[in-house]
């Protein structure tokens, strides 16, 4: 049998309209780690990581994680198919849950992987949380629970969008600092969306500026 | 009086009552088997035919229930569904049958259910959906595991209406069912019968019921809804 080619990292090209936006895309991320992706608001930073996902198709694209290619003119893979862990802005919390069944929306709890829960509930500061519903959350809270909900699904790829905006300085530093950690430690690509500079040099491991991704004929 | 009267027979309006209740469950149950998954489809369908269908759907509503009965017991009649009805049950028409009320009433039904069910989708969005799907959660179980619990107050609220509006369904029930007493005579179609023969007793019984129970309706509805949507989102 032969060897497929190796690849490794994140590349991703698209093109089209969104939302009277036109996006033209294209980057390559070689090496697993954290990268920050900065830019002025409005400028499509979210709907690019909705398009990873699979949340939006653009009809001309390619997205692919290592060897598997999630999309390309032949191929769309479905969100739920993508491992992926996605937080957005707001937390996007069930509402109809608790606090402890949003966690484990993505995971079964065996018994094997609670010491996995058992951790990130303890690095998030969720164990006070676990039984209450989500409607009296702060925003950090809620941005806290996402987090940890995408970490508890095991993603390949983590899609981070102004994931800790809510939260204040304190508390940010602290989960920023369990998150380098975590991703690092467990070779997790992650894309980092943030207006706030500082927040993406204190836990990114390379910086991508919107204007050096915009795939403009030089 | 009241108790010297020979024409108040208790087990006749206990009869009207088991019916009634029996098509408002089954009318109920089928109403919400159909319109969820409709209400999901206009909620989220772009067509322009979408708003030709919604439309058809709430005709109900705004037709004289008589107008309705007029075309459905030529539709359930021999020459209509009734020809499918000799194969099914041996008789040549499903008009004046349990079964013909019961196609009908669900009409009449749908669009209470629909309606607040397609406004409950609508207002839960596609948000919610995408996370589940970002969470390894193929459509179905998303569907099942979240909009369909988010969507709870409003299919509850519609089908607690269309239960009641079944009960007290009239002029389409006296198109399309006659009034044979065990079959289609229910309770709406007996007060009618017992005021013309003059038993007031049993009219009395079946109207202050009936207002007991509309107004019980209404209060278990206001309370529950305001329990479910107690939360913000």
């Amino acid at each position: 049998m032969a060897l497929p080619v190796l690849q490794s990292g994140l590349s991703v090209h698209f093109k089209g309209p969104i939302n009277q936006l036109a996006i033209n895309v294209r980057f390559d991320i070689a090496t697993p780690g954290i990268t920050g992706i900065k830019g002025p608001s409005g400028c499509g930073k979210t709907s690019l990581l909705r398009a990873i996902a699979g949340l939006h198709h653009f009809p001309q694209g390619y997205c692919r994680l290592a060897n598997d290619i999630w999309q390309d003119n032949t191929v769309f893979l479905p969100p739920w198919k993508r491992p992926i862990g996605y937080v957005p802005q707001d937390g996007g919390l069930f509402s109809h849950l608790s606090v402890k069944k949003n966690l484990l929306f993505g995971m079964r709890l065996i018994p094997d992987r609670e010491p996995f829960f058992t951790d990130i509930v303890a690095a998030l500061h969720l164990r006070p949380l676990l039984e209450r519903n989500t409607h009296a959350l702060s925003g950090g809270e809620r941005q806290r629970i996402a987090i940890g909900r995408a970490l508890l699904t095991q993603p390949r790829l983590l899609l981070m969008d102004e994931p800790l905006s809510a939260l204040d300085l304190n508390m940010k530093t602290d989960i920023l600092f369990y998150l380098k950690d975590f991703l690092e430690k467990r070779k997790i690509c992650t894309l980092y969306v943030s207006h706030d500079a500082e927040e993406l040099h204190m836990i990114a491991t390379h910086i991508l500026d919107w204007r050096s991704i915009q795939n403009t004929p030089s | 009086m009241m108790g010297a009267n020979p024409l108040f027979d208790p087990n006749s309006i206990f009869t009207a009552l088991r019916l009634s209740v029996t098509l408002a469950c089954v009318t109920t149950i089928l109403a919400l088997g159909i319109g969820v998954p409709l209400a999901w489809w206009l909620a989220n369908c772009r067509n322009w035919w979408r708003d030709v269908c919604s439309s058809i759907i709430t005709l109900p509503l705004v037709l004289p229930p008589t107008v309705l009965g007029f075309y459905l017991l030529l539709a359930l009649g021999p020459s209509g569904l009734g020809a499918l009805a000799v194969h099914i049950t041996g008789r040549p028409t499903f008009a004046f049958s349990f079964a013909g009320l019961t196609v009908g009433s669900v009409i009449a039904a749908l669009p209470y259910i629909v309606q607040s069910t397609q406004a409950a989708f609508e207002t839960t969005g596609r948000k919610p959906l995408e996370i589940a799907y970002t969470l390894r959660t193929p459509p179905l179980r998303a569907f099942l595991s979240v909009a369909l619990p988010l969507a709870a107050p409003g299919i509850i609220a519609g089908a607690v209406i269309a239960f009641a509006h079944t009960i007290g369904e009239f002029g389409l029930i006296l198109m399309i069912g006659g009034d044979i007493p065990g079959q289609t005579r229910l309770l709406s179609i007996m007060l009618f019968d017992n005021v013309e023969t003059g038993d007031w007793a049993s009219a009395h019984a079946i109207a202050g019921g009936m207002v007991a129970f509309a107004f019980m309706t209404i209060l278990i509805l206001r309370l529950t809804q305001k329990r479910l949507t107690a939360r913000p989102c």
